[in-house]
């Protein structure tokens, strides 16, 4: 009977104890990040500081369960920050129109992400290229393949069409059209010939 | 040979030319088309392949503090809530985390760069004119709206309406991003005049917190 008991209460209390407890919330390094990225930082005359945008973002990323920085994974990412800020500095990358003017600064950038994202045990994909405001889109992932964070560049969703699209088509349609006239002509006057 | 070559390369190039005059005007029509012939609902397609169901109905939560660490934080395509508008008839409408061009065929969903009810800030939230956000444009100041989440319940009034082109961010940016007294709350959709046309302008709602629980991310 004793034994009964004390192996109820021992079941008892590891269900007591089994109480969930998520990761989310931001820890003090995650504030540290939070407060480092904020400092301004001068490149060719130009203050360059996180927006407000983006750090609600980066706030919402560290609630999330999947990700509790610890001071190692803090001064590991800080030197990335440091390295990826070097390289913007001597590039003149001040906005995100710099990146769309380069693919390989783009490239460069985003390296940097996943060297970061890799220290929080996180992958970092893309769909499209990823300055297009239209399709462009930045998926970070945990080790489980949950999706914590995707980033397009424009802040509200985009549907406006794309005339300049429609021009260019509607030009090569043209074209198209006037070549076939001619090539008709001509096979014409070969087959009268 | 000419016979054969020659009209085989002009519809091959007349086809892509119509292909790409027409893919701007495709796309919206496509989407109307998922959402109006789509065999399942916005509830049962949040759980489709991207993001679970975190909201299990009201939980009746209006005020005190919640602390972070005690809810899951949602992962993008995570249903969080349901909002509703009595005013202008929507209802219980499904509340998407994160808003991608996928998860807009969704609901109406919460832009990352934003935040959730209750953690301090703007919340920023859009959707689709000629699906979940149809009645908007006819929300009218001093309206009520209600966010029904999985941590709590919270209810805004209406203070400002506003038709903005997007690429004028001064015109919206104070309302989520400034010092506010309470939390605030921006609904948009797309504004168009009956018209399937997509365009530049967005029906802007700014929206004050009157209630809800705080959740208090560092403790």
């Amino acid at each position: 009977m004793k034994k009964i008991i004390s192996m109820t209460l021992v079941v008892i209390l590891l269900f007591a104890c089994a109480v969930p407890v998520f990761a989310a919330g931001i820890n003090s390094y995650e504030q540290k990040l939070l407060d480092f990225v904020q400092t301004g930082y001068v490149v060719d005359g130009t203050i360059i500081t996180v927006t407000s945008d983006i750090l609600a973002q980066a706030k919402n990323a560290f609630n999330s369960d999947s990700i509790d920085v610890t001071e190692d994974q803090y001064n590991q990412i800080v030197a990335i920050l440091d390295e990826g800020l070097a390289y913007a500095k001597a590039h003149n990358l001040t906005t995100i129109k710099d990146l769309q003017d380069s693919r390989t600064d783009t490239e460069a950038m985003l390296e940097y992400g996943r060297k970061a994202a890799a220290v929080l045990n996180c992958t970092v994909a893309t769909e499209g290229y990823i300055t297009d405001a239209d399709h462009g889109l930045v998926i970070i992932k945990d080790a489980d393949g949950n999706a914590i964070a995707e980033f397009h560049p424009n802040l509200i969703a985009k549907t406006g069409v794309n005339t300049t699209a429609i021009a260019v088509s509607a030009a090569a349609a043209v074209v198209v059209i006037a070549v076939a006239c001619v090539c008709v002509k001509k096979f014409r006057k070969v087959e009268e010939n | 040979m000419g016979f054969l070559i020659l009209p085989l390369v002009f519809f091959i190039a007349g086809y892509l030319t119509f292909y790409f005059v027409l893919s701007p005007v495709l796309e919206p029509v496509k989407s109307i088309y998922a959402i109006a012939f789509s065999e399942s609902s916005a509830d049962e397609s949040a759980e489709s392949s991207q993001g679970k169901d975190l909201f299990s109905g009201k939980l009746g939560v209006y005020d005190g503090t919640i602390k972070a660490s005690e809810i899951h934080f949602p992962y993008v395509g995570d249903k969080w809530g349901e909002i509703t508008i009595e005013s202008v008839g929507i209802k219980d409408l499904p509340l998407i985390y994160g808003d991608s061009r996928k998860l807009l065929l969704k609901g109406a969903c919460i832009s990352e760069r934003s935040r959730l009810p209750g953690f301090g800030g703007g919340t920023l939230i859009g959707a689709h004119k000629y699906s979940f956000f149809h009645e908007l444009e006819y929300v009218n100041v001093d309206d009520e709206v209600v966010i029904e989440t999985y941590y709590g319940t919270y209810i805004y009034k209406v203070y400002k309406t506003e038709i903005i082109d997007v690429d004028n961010t001064t015109d919206y940016w104070d309302e989520v991003y400034g010092e506010h007294e309470t939390e605030t709350l921006a609904l948009y959709s797309c504004y168009v005049s009956d018209t399937i046309r997509t365009t530049n302008y967005r029906f802007f709602a700014f929206c004050e917190l009157i209630s809800g629980p705080q959740v208090d991310e560092y403790s």
